[in-house]
């Protein structure tokens, strides 16, 4: 079966010999911590790789859970019982489709077409009904009542998907003290070849790029209690930031509580995203996800022949496919003096309050996501017009900074950063940032070039 | 050209198929130097000398193969079915042994470079699987009836969906048709190879419903159970046996491709792989010349990744764990546990240099040093006894597809191999660094290998 191998062995020695001297630098040398969960090789399946130190029941639930990540669903009726059910609607048929290397999704794809790893989601407002009332309650949103929460873009046979996205900039110069002009595109996306009618135009349609997968496993180790430390929603230490946390609905636990993974923390943990990833992206079934994604008027969706089991991923595979996802290894980045500069810069104008760097896990280990996991108000820019739970639609999850380096590797071409990929660099997504993060934006606009040039490359490097 | 009558005669009459039974402890000492050994310079050397030797085989049972299934097809007949399924299964074992010469950048796989360019990359043609076996011809689905839509019930244009698909023409079953079909739409539309030619041979045998209940073949020892009517007087009997011929024809084709990378005298690409890996092109080719130390790494972590990732996991603990028939290799024709013997055997082959009882110059694990070796070896023959248990299990009492339901004693036998065999990829970090090679555990485990 199966082919692909690519193998990049060359500094793999130097690196390693550097990645101790890092280790012992920073003084988190610990006897099975920081190695297990780390690696400082700038690889492009790092991220793929299992976390050292697992049994081999460990590792077995690891190679399960991966198996049904990558591995292609198909339609039902098939014989490969395990893994049918794909659809009637979906975008992808594997997970891995839109997380290439378990990293960020891409706003083109190789043909230079869309990528599917920007989805497109729809909600509209309340009309003050119980039924509305009960979706805001457990969905954080009201979806479509025709497309549904999310745009299909393909279907299986016999079965129309409901539209594409067509991306499409305009140009806004932005001027910094300094004279230097940068260009940044704001984004004209739209939906086209609609296949099940119009979209009335109350309705928000919000564009997010595929997340990366990096750490985890690491997030979600982080205790409610020191991400609510910094919760700050009326800013009484007057810095400016307020910092508030997102209570959602846990399928799981039926019960509120705290949200960290997705662009706006509406997900409480990494098996309740999975499944919900899997639902709107791929059209499969789980605990906590038992209806196909069809709505009422989608005819030839609802005749679609369904798998005979009600759940196409079942709980054991569910919770292999978390379990995967939370234990492969993380990037960190070598503590050069470069780095070290630009992690000064990054901290004296004051990105380090949002994308904060130090979170203790255990005693042996402090983690650097570059988040906090909690909603700011990122301005009038980049406001999608859509609220998620507590998450207002200028609200968004400050966006985990580690692992982005490796992107590159991976795709061969930089990230496009923000929800809808619409920045092409780190200053343009610095620039884009408003509201709360105004302030800390004009303090990067009115650094030296050199200097604003160091932090863009220690981002760049993290 | 091979006298294909000949050959086909001549290869029947030895189906019995190899166990395991020259034991590693013996290979790997004495016994073997007594052995004729084809002249070879260094490791890389005997390398593409076993390599050329394995292919050649491979090649020559694919040719046989595709006799069979033409003597069929003009004929078909209970007999001639018997020998096609028959001739397939003696393919098998040679072709599975040259599956170690995967995961090496080398030219069954390679995906980028002049070594792509040259051959193609025609691991996925030859030998995709899972394959969604739907798309090729009809299958019994939850209500026991059977499903259409596929490239047998098509006349004209058949589109095989999922993403990105493009229509084909499969009006007349060709293999060019095939080829366009093949990963067309998604990693799972498999339409060429051995896989695709085993559906056909022997059909499903699984019940769609429940896999424990097995319903739609009965019994531990039965595969797949196509019947012949399938052949001759159900509608569309000639579009089977058209789509038989067409990818037969392409196995050997695209074996012929392959096997000519390993050929001695370079000429074009033929023969320029084995140059390149040994270091001996000049001229203008010589920048393709690769580093032997570069050669060496790419070919042990290859043996790494293939015996850990590859054989153990996909291909042993995924199918034992999840449990599900349609994630074992050979799923139709209940062939796996020879899979599972035969690439393991591939493994030994080139780790001690010999290839049926020859040997062909030193090998790694000579490179070892005493302790390691003996490590080596105890591990090896621990997994040698558990596979030859597999084996014969599947032929004595139930096929391996019963041995990984969880009722079964032999699923904590498989659940140990696999295990073993992960430990035996581990070891080629050892190996590697016998040779003066630096790899770590990472690098033996290959996260992409899932990869269709």
């Amino acid at each position: 079966m199966l082919k692909k191998q690519k193998f990049n062995f060359s500094f793999f020695r130097l690196v390693l010999t550097k990645s101790l001297v890092a280790v012992f630098a920073t003084g988190l040398f610990a006897v099975n911590n920081t190695g297990d969960f780390f690696s400082t090789k700038k690889d492009k399946s790092l991220m793929l790789k299992p976390i050292s130190g697992m049994n081999d029941e460990q590792y077995d639930k690891f190679i399960l859970g991966r198996s049904f990540f990558v591995i292609p669903w198909v339609e039902a009726p098939s014989a490969t019982t395990a893994r049918d059910g794909l659809g009637p609607l979906f975008n992808a048929n594997t997970c891995v489709s839109c997380h290439a290397g378990n990293g960020r999704g891409t706003l083109y794809n190789k043909k230079g077409k869309p990528s599917r790893s920007l989805v497109a989601r729809l909600s509209i407002a309340s009309n003050g009904s119980f039924e509305h009332k009960e979706l805001l309650n457990k969905n954080g949103f009201i979806p479509h009542p025709v497309y549904g929460a999310q745009i299909s873009i393909n279907g299986i046979h016999g079965v129309d998907f409901e539209a594409r996205v067509k991306i499409d900039f305009e140009k806004i110069k932005v001027k910094f003290p300094d004279g230097e002009i940068d260009e940044l595109l704001k984004p004209k996306y739209e939906l086209i070849n609609k296949n099940y009618g119009k979209i009335l135009e109350d309705t928000a349609t919000t564009y997010r790029i595929a997340p990366s997968l990096h750490g985890l496993g690491l997030i979600e180790k982080i205790s409610n209690e020191d991400i609510l430390k910094n919760v700050d929603e009326n800013d009484s230490n007057n810095d400016g930031i307020s910092g508030k946390a997102n209570m959602v609905y846990s399928p799981k636990t039926k019960k509120y509580e705290l949200g960290k993974y997705t662009w706006k923390a509406s997900s409480s943990s990494v098996i309740e995203q999975s499944a919900a990833a899997a639902s709107s992206d791929m059209g499969l079934t789980s605990m906590y996800f038992m209806n196909e994604n069809c709505t009422s008027s989608q005819k030839e969706c609802n005749d679609a022949p369904k798998a005979v089991h009600k759940e196409d991923i079942t709980p054991q595979r569910l919770e292999a496919i978390s379990f995967y996802l939370k234990n492969t290894k993380a990037y960190k980045p070598k503590q050069t003096q470069e780095f070290k500069e630009g992690l000064e810069i990054f901290e004296s104008i004051g990105c380090v309050k949002c994308h904060a760097n130090n979170f203790k896990i255990s005693d042996n280990l402090t983690i650097s996501p570059y988040s906090d996991f909690l909603l700011h108000d990122m301005g009038e820019q980049l406001s999608d017009n859509r609220n998620e739970f507590n998450a207002s639609s200028k609200e968004w999850r400050t966006s985990p900074l580690w692992g982005f380096s490796l992107h590159e590797k991976i795709n061969k071409k930089r990230p496009r950063l923000l929800h809808d990929g619409r920045a092409r660099d780190f200053q343009e997504a610095i620039l884009w940032h408003g509201g709360e993060a105004n302030s800390v934006k004009e303090n990067y606009m009115n650094l030296p070039k050199q200097t604003r040039k160091k932090l863009l490359k220690f981002l760049g490097s993290i | 050209m091979l006298n294909k009558t000949k050959l086909f005669a001549a290869s029947l009459s030895v189906v019995t198929a190899i166990a395991l039974t020259g034991c590693v402890t013996t290979t790997a000492n004495d016994a073997m130097t007594k052995m004729e050994t084809v002249k070879s310079k260094g490791i890389l050397g005997s390398y593409a000398n076993l390599a050329l030797a394995n292919y050649t085989d491979a090649l020559n049972d694919a040719i046989v193969l595709e006799k069979a299934i033409d003597i069929f097809a003009s004929n078909p007949s209970a007999t001639n079915f018997t020998n096609a399924k028959k001739a397939w299964l003696v393919s098998r074992e040679s072709y599975g042994q040259t599956e170690i010469f995967r995961l090496a950048n080398g030219p069954i796989d390679a995906e980028e470079g002049w070594v792509a360019d040259a051959y193609g990359a025609l691991e996925g043609q030859l030998n995709a699987w899972p394959l969604d076996e739907n798309m090729i011809d009809y299958t019994i689905d939850a209500n026991g009836a059977k499903t259409s839509g596929n490239i047998i019930d098509t006349m004209g244009t058949f589109n095989p969906g999922g993403e990105d698909a493009q229509a084909v023409n499969v009006k007349t079953i060709t293999e060019d048709a095939l080829s366009a079909l093949n990963e067309n739409g998604g990693d799972a539309n498999v339409s060429t190879g051995y896989h695709a030619i085993e559906f056909l041979l022997w059909g499903q045998d699984q019940d769609y419903s429940n896999f424990l209940k097995d319903s739609v073949t009965k019994g531990a020892l039965t595969a797949g159970q196509r019947p012949l009517s399938d052949f001759t007087t159900a509608k569309n009997a000639d579009r089977r046996l058209a789509y038989l011929k067409a990818a037969a024809s392409k196995v050997v084709n695209d074996l012929t491709t392959v096997k000519s990378a390993w050929v001695k005298d370079v000429n074009g690409s033929n023969g320029l792989y084995q140059a390149a890996l040994q270091g001996n092109l000049s001229d203008s080719n010589s920048s393709k010349n690769i580093e032997s130390s570069e050669a060496l790494k790419q070919i042990i972590a290859g043996m790494g990744v293939f015996m850990k990732s590859e054989l153990a996991n996909e291909r042993i603990a995924v199918a034992v764990l999840t449990p599900s028939e349609e994630d074992e290799h050979s799923c139709f024709s209940d062939n796996t546990h020879r899979d599972i013997l035969n690439n393991y055997l591939g493994f030994r082959n080139v780790l001690t240099s010999t290839y049926k009882g020859q040997k062909f110059g030193n090998s790694l694990l000579d490179t070892l040093d005493a302790d390691s070796k003996t490590r080596v070896i105890s591990l090896m023959k621990s997994i040698e006894e558990k596979i030859n248990s597999v084996d014969n299990a599947a032929k004595t009492s139930e096929h391996f597809d019963y041995q990984i339901k969880s009722t079964s004693s032999q699923s904590k036998v498989i659940v140990k191999l696999k295990n073993e065999m992960r430990k035996l990829g581990d070891e080629m970090v050892n190996v590697a660094k016998a040779n003066g090679i630096d790899l770590t555990s990472d690098d033996v485990t290959d996260a992409e290998e899932t990869k269709i």
